[in-house]
């Protein structure tokens, strides 16, 4: 290793214990440590290696050497005049100057950030909600229920005997042990349109609109479909990796700005749709299961074919063509649903006869 | 050369008198690896190097910061960090149990929090001072026998009564915050300073208050003109989704009025700091620091937040290079105030919490 030049000399700020006064100094490195000259009233002073600490720049190049009696001495580019004295750099302040190491971390935390993203996150939210009483989801799914129904005053128009079969099959459909759990809902919204949808406690919401266009044997199917996002415990899952996704892009974009918190929403709602999609799939293996299973003596009838059919018949409503054609607005069934064909191919399958 | 004249000075001549712009020399290019190094040795040791990636990024910033020619300096030990880290999680770890057992325990939490705030907020500002050096002389903050009963006045006792007055009293309460804060700060033993600005802090709180109100009011009158349309005529039209559209425009005016606010209260706080003699000017804009913001949001987003490291060091250099210190008699007459070391529990209980206080360097 070359040490500077013997009479190179730096120029410094030397700081007396306890002042703030600046004096500009000649520093210089000697044979038993630093040599200072030009400051006011006394002539060159020696400072002996072992009575002062050299404190090495993080980044960039300002060095700051402590003496034992307080003073302290900042020399700009004072690596070699450290050199000199002796001084080399450690293994951290290496590896913090390597560009190397910096860029090859990159493609790691990148990969260790989306393991993250993709199962890290998945998997602690399912732990969560696998950890959460029940109560807490009564407690969201009332208030949920509470903002549908206070939103939408018109009352359901749908035959109260009808009501009561409907709240028949469901109740045989989950079971007696689970039958206070499940509550079904009916729901006139135009704005809507025919859809079903399950909240996380139980709580099924059916719309008039649904009821218009479908049978009995259709709306089972599309209860058993509900029934299976309920059992999963969707709602709550969902909502827990939707959390945790946003934390996650949060802390990877940082608190620097606020613009940030903005632009970040957009993927994380993007990700929501691949998790509902995967929860739909779900939700459909559980329906088809039901539906291929013969139903009890006193049950109606079922088949897979029932699915299918519903399925295509929401598709076809004037309403969710209409809300097609609007741009800017695609109905979240169609959205957050897989491709309808592609998810009816196992229905069709087990369905006997093509309907 | 004749003893009188001063050779320092004379080679020092920025520092005898005048204004100085605060001179930012860090780069996202030098800062990069540091950080890097900071976040796989965080990661390796499942957060215990924290303390150290903490003390070497504030050590980066504090040494790239120029002031007259000399640079800030920042001697937080990571080991007392951590050990203060260590005692904030055994404390809350019971906490965090009780809750879990959804005991009504863990209420007795609440008071306790509540009581030890204010004490916490002296802990915190003494610690964050205290590591902080300029010209080899130290800040700190007040160890009169005062300043707790000042901190549980300005933190617990006012804002009580901001609330039984409905908020009336809240700017108020904020301003004597600000002010407490500075009038008990030190540079070396000399405090610094805050002149009285209850009248702007007023003035600032009554235009964000109206901003709210109209966009309240704003997004109100959207949703009910759509829920009008639904009502009466069953569907929507495009133009009804149209209206939709309007809502984050009423969302960017109130976040441009926000950042004013937030701008103009910097400003007007900074601007009544003195020391001894020494005063601060800032030429904070907000063109450029929207841009600042929007620019950030954006690299963050695209680089998946690797950008970090330009973004921090864009940001310190225009919040720093539009902050300009007018010291008419130098900087040169300062001497350091009587040593004490504090504890790190306090201090430290602070920096896991991440209170910011505000003011400080």
């Amino acid at each position: 290793m070359t040490a500077g030049a013997p009479h190179a000399t730096w120029t410094g700020r030397l700081y007396r214990a306890g002042l703030s006064r600046a004096e500009t100094v000649t520093v210089q490195a000697g044979p038993q440590g630093l040599v200072l000259s030009g400051m006011e009233g006394d002539g060159a002073r020696a400072v002996p290696r072992h009575t002062l600490t050299i404190v090495p720049p993080i980044g960039g190049d300002y060095w700051r050497f402590e003496f034992a009696n307080g003073d302290t001495l900042e020399v700009i580019g004072g690596g070699p005049l450290a050199t000199a004295l002796g001084h080399t750099p450690n293994l951290l302040s290496r590896l913090e100057g390597s560009w190397r190491l910096a860029l090859a971390a990159v493609p790691v935390l990148l990969g260790l950030g989306a393991a993250t993203w993709y199962w890290g996150v998945p998997w602690a939210a399912d732990l969560a909600a696998a950890h959460t009483p029940p109560w807490v989801e009564r407690k969201l799914t009332d208030a949920g229920l509470d903002l549908i129904f206070r939103n939408e005053k018109e009352r359901t128009t749908v035959d109260p005997t009808r009501q009561k079969r409907l709240a028949g099959i469901l109740a045989d459909m989950v079971g007696a042990q689970d039958g206070d759990a499940f509550r079904l809902h009916f729901l006139n919204s135009p704005l809507i349109g025919p859809n079903a949808f399950a909240l996380p406690g139980g709580d099924i919401v059916v719309t008039d609109q649904l009821l218009k266009i479908l049978d009995d044997e259709e709306v089972a199917a599309v209860l058993a479909h509900e029934v299976g996002h309920v059992r999963h415990r969707h709602g709550l899952r969902l909502a827990l990796r939707a959390s945790g996704l946003s934390v996650l892009a949060a802390v990877a974009v940082g608190d620097a700005s606020t613009a940030g918190h903005f632009l970040v929403g957009a993927p994380v709602l993007l990700l929501n749709l691949r998790f509902t999609r995967e929860f739909e799939a779900e939700a459909d293996a559980d329906a088809l299961a039901w539906l291929s299973r013969s139903p009890g003596p006193h049950e109606p009838p079922r088949s897979p074919c029932a699915f299918a059919r519903a399925l295509r018949k929401i598709v076809d409503s004037p309403e969710v063509k209409q809300a097609a054609t609007i741009a800017g607005h695609i109905p979240s069934w169609l959205a957050t649903h897989p491709m309808t064909e592609e998810r009816l191919r196992p229905f069709d399958a087990a369905c006997p006869t093509k309907i | 050369m004749p003893d009188f004249v001063d050779v320092s000075n004379a080679a020092d001549n920025p520092a005898q008198g005048g204004s100085h712009a605060f001179r930012f020399h860090g780069t996202g290019r030098e800062y990069f690896p540091i950080w890097i190094v900071n976040l796989l040795l965080t990661i390796v040791t499942l957060g215990i190097y924290s303390p150290w990636a903490k003390v070497r990024s504030q050590r980066y910033f504090h040494e790239a910061t120029e002031l007259a020619g000399a640079r800030f300096g920042y001697h937080a030990r990571p080991l007392s960090i951590l050990i203060g880290r260590i005692i904030v999680l055994v404390l809350f770890v019971p906490y965090a149990i009780l809750a879990k057992i959804q005991s009504p325990y863990a209420l007795v939490y609440v008071p306790v929090l509540l009581v030890a705030g204010p004490w916490i907020i002296v802990k915190a500002l003494r610690f964050r001072l205290r590591v902080t050096s300029y010209r080899g002389v130290r800040f700190s903050f007040s160890h009169e026998p005062g300043v707790m009963a000042g901190a549980y006045i300005n933190f617990l006792g006012l804002p009580i009564l901001g609330g039984l007055t409905l908020g009336l009293l809240y700017p108020y309460v904020l301003h004597q915050q600000y002010r407490w804060i500075a009038d008990n700060s030190r540079y070396g033993a000399m405090p610094l300073r805050m002149a009285p600005a209850v009248g702007r802090f007023y003035l600032l709180s009554l235009i964000l208050v109206a901003a709210i109100l109209l966009f309240g009011g704003g997004i109100a009158a959207i949703i009910f003109s759509i829920a009008q349309a639904a009502k009466t005529t069953g569907d929507l039209s495009s133009a009804h989704y149209a209206t939709f559209l309007l809502i984050p425009v009423v969302y960017a005016a109130l976040f441009l009025v926000a950042l004013l606010v937030t701008l103009w209260l910097a400003k007007t706080v900074v601007q009544r700091l003195s020391l001894a003699d020494v005063t601060l000017s800032a030429s904070w804009q907000l063109g450029p620091v929207l841009w600042l913001y929007v620019s950030n949001g954006l690299l963050l987003v695209f680089t998946l937040g690797f950008a970090y490291p330009w973004v921090r060091c864009r940001t310190a250099r225009y919040v720093l290079e539009h902050l300009t210190v007018h010291a008419p008699t130098g900087l040169d007459s300062f001497v350091a105030g009587a040593q004490s070391e504090t504890g790190a529990f306090g201090d430290q209980a602070a920096a896991f919490f991440d209170i910011d206080v505000g003011i400080g360097f």
